[in-house]
């Protein structure tokens, strides 16, 4: 990219709820993020914590039952929370891409790849059959497929999983979307595989100024591909900021637990961490802190009421009372020795 | 927990293996079909060790652990398991010897491999029902014991798998396994379904269960790091041919077979100290053509791969030792290190 015009945002959440089981519960508290052109933005928390949730009404496709309460999410700081299905469908593949976990199960088993890619661009960009098949075979050249002839005669069961994951994404950036939404896109792929695909959507990210959200439940991934973190918890951001900043100084007791766990490759660490406790039923109501039952570190003041993102420095934000409390890290060493 | 070495091991425990698989190869399907999954793969399992097998999908990793406990027939080779020849048993003899429940294997996604209609009770209790020779009580006595050894209390007796927690289905296959006592445990891929923290709680209750029971356990993974934390010993398994077999310390440390590396470069971790960059173990179309086709049926399985791979590599290396306790098929197995050292760790952009 040449010259620096300030970045866009693609991607604006503010304030969300979402309520699942016919709003029963709510699953998704306040959430507030935001994606610029040019970046890679990580969710990351347990299963459960809401990531995907929140994924899905980026997408417009929330599962039924599951409604969007409070708040809103704009897409190129147009208001779109209200939007009708027909307007989310010109969204989709022509704003919007998605790639996910199983690229088999998004595939019709029986047409060859390149028809269905092509396909794609016949019904949304109207193009005839023969530009779309030549613009397929480009898209499967940028997406590092080689051989493109032959892939576009392939039917899903001749390619591996690594090949499939790049033919989604070839779907997903077929229409020239600003943003793509990928979730755990990565976690179904052998290490070798896994690598690539994260560089691929670096080249891509670097070549298109694409937006990039993408998920994932391993803090190791996260560190390799994005920009900037958002750490989920019970269905709350606990804290966020800039990938180094997270990975090097990470203020929340959850961040810093779910780094104990998260890999390093280290065969001489052998005393292998884990997080204590379940995390809180989906929906339920806890007044302050939703980690305080498994914090090693938790107070009264963490139980006693609300407890709101603070900002710590530019872009770094954290949810928990003690985030200041220099004695924090000493209680959390002490007590993970003790256990 | 302690690291236990190789090394460490009594010399009289050393003399027999609890499990040799011999030359085994492994083909499956007929005629134009016919898939040679596994070519000369030989792998000891000694009393008390847990040894981590690392692989990519399709490498064979699955069907070497069929083949241990007589799901497969091996074409070639012999598969002993405590002295019995597993590989050489026919029908009646296969049956009994997998009744008594020797080998257990504990599968990837508990969610499927355990039936959803029965309770935990019934699911734990099966094998010992099976193999039959002892009465109602004293399965009950041995579930709920089994269940001990895994953490789990005796409130889940009367569940069914789905309605359990993720972590608490797997410890329920793995009391399944430990319901029969067996000599050895295969665990296939039992983590990667699980997130970070439940799969170190698993990889620590594997690590307990062999110092507490001295039960040898192999843990079959696609992922090198998940088995940093655990193994003895690893063996890199790649198409189908073992490429790198040592003391976990010395293969991660100093990799001698360039897959190897290349698996310790791609894992993602949250520190960034690896010694060489994926960049530098991969080949690139800017790498010479050594005039001989890497991708030819004899040729070293990882050759085509791999960015030094040179002329004797059209021919398949044999697994050779080049330490103590550590063997690798690789020709150059002493020189690339130094080859990768030079290559730029960054993508060169054309």
């Amino acid at each position: 990219m040449t010259g620096n015009p300030p970045p866009d945002e693609v991607l604006g959440i503010e304030d969300l709820d979402i309520t699942v089981h016919d709003g029963a519960a709510t699953a998704v508290r306040g959430i507030s993020l935001s994606v610029h052109t040019g970046e890679i933005v990580g969710l990351v928390g347990e299963s459960g914590s809401g990531k995907t949730l929140t994924c899905r009404a980026a997408l417009g496709v929330l599962p039924p039952g599951c409604g969007v309460e409070r708040g809103t999410i704009s897409f190129e700081r147009q208001d779109v929370t209200h939007l009708s299905a027909r307007g989310w469908q010109r969204l989709h593949g022509s704003g919007i891409g998605a790639v996910f976990q199983d690229p088999s199960s998004y595939l019709n088993p029986s047409l060859t790849v390149g028809s269905q890619v092509a396909e794609v661009l016949r019904v949304k960009q109207k193009l005839g059959r023969r530009a779309a098949h030549r613009q397929t075979l480009e898209l499967f050249t940028a997406v590092g497929l080689h051989n493109p002839e032959l892939v576009f005669h392939q039917i899903p069961a001749e390619l591996s999983g690594g090949m499939l994951q790049r033919v989604m994404i070839a779907i997903a950036i077929s229409c020239e979307p600003r943003l793509i939404i990928a979730d755990e896109a990565t976690t179904a792929l052998d290490v070798t595989i896994q690598a690539e695909i994260i560089e691929l959507l670096k080249d891509l990210r670097d070549q298109r100024g694409l937006a990039v959200l993408f998920v994932s439940h391993d803090l190791a991934v996260i560190r390799e591909l994005c920009d900037r973190v958002v750490v989920f918890y019970a269905g709350q951001v606990v804290e966020s900021g800039p990938v180094e900043e997270i990975i090097e100084r990470p203020r929340h007791p959850y961040t810093q637990a779910l780094l104990r766990v998260a890999s390093v490759g280290d065969y001489r660490r052998r005393e292998l961490e884990v997080i204590a406790g379940q995390p809180p039923r989906v929906g339920a109501e806890i007044t302050g802190c939703r980690f305080a039952d498994r914090c090693p570190a938790a107070i009264d003041a963490c139980r006693s009421a609300a407890i709101s993102l603070a900002r710590l420095a530019p872009g770094h934000q954290v949810r928990c009372v003690r985030a200041d409390d220099p004695e924090l890290a000493g209680v959390i060493e002490a007590e993970m020795a003790a256990r | 927990m302690t690291a236990q070495t190789t090394d460490a091991r009594p010399t009289e425990a050393r003399a027999t293996p609890l499990l040799a698989v011999e030359a085994v190869d492994v083909v499956l399907g007929r005629g134009w079909r016919a898939n040679r999954v596994l070519s000369g793969v030989n792998l000891k399992i000694w009393p008390g060790e847990i040894v981590g097998l690392v692989g990519e999908t399709g490498s064979g990793k699955t069907t070497l652990a069929r083949t241990v406990v007589g799901l497969v027939k091996p074409r070639t080779g012999r598969v002993v398991v405590g002295g019995t020849e597993i590989s050489g048993l026919r029908r009646g003899a296969l049956r009994k010897e997998r009744r008594r429940g020797h080998v257990q294997l504990v599968f990837q996604d508990p969610l499927r491999s355990l039936d959803p209609d029965l309770t935990v009770a019934e699911i734990v209790g099966e094998g010992l029902k099976i193999r039959g020779g002892i009465g109602g009580r004293e399965i009950e006595a041995r579930v709920t014991a089994a269940l001990r050894q895994v953490g789990l209390d005796a409130t889940l007796l009367s569940r069914t798998p789905g309605q359990i927690s993720g972590g608490q289905r797997q410890r329920v296959s793995i009391a399944r396994a430990l319901a029969t006592d067996p000599a050895l445990l295969l665990c296939d891929e039992p983590v990667s379904a699980l997130d970070a923290s439940n799969r170190n709680y698993i990889l620590r209750l594997l690590g307990e269960l062999r110092d507490s029971l001295g039960l040898p356990i192999v843990i079959i993974s696609h992922d090198l790091s998940s088995l940093a934390g655990i193994a003895d010993r690893v063996a890199v398994l790649y198409r189908g041919r073992i490429v790198e077999d040592g003391p976990v310390g010395h293969v991660f440390s100093a990799p001698k077979h360039p897959y190897t590396a290349l698996l310790m470069a791609s894992a993602p971790s949250v520190k960034h100290d690896r010694p060489l960059s994926i960049h530098q173990l991969r080949r690139s179309s800017a790498d010479p053509d050594v005039g001989q086709d890497l991708a030819a049926a004899g040729a070293c399985v990882f050759a085509a791969r791999c960015p030094f791979a040179v002329a004797e590599c059209g021919q398949q290396p044999p697994l050779e030792p080049v330490g103590e306790g550590w063997s690798a098929a690789c020709r150059r197995h002493d020189e690339w290190q130094a080859l990768a050292g030079t290559r730029p760790p960054n993508p060169t952009t054309a």
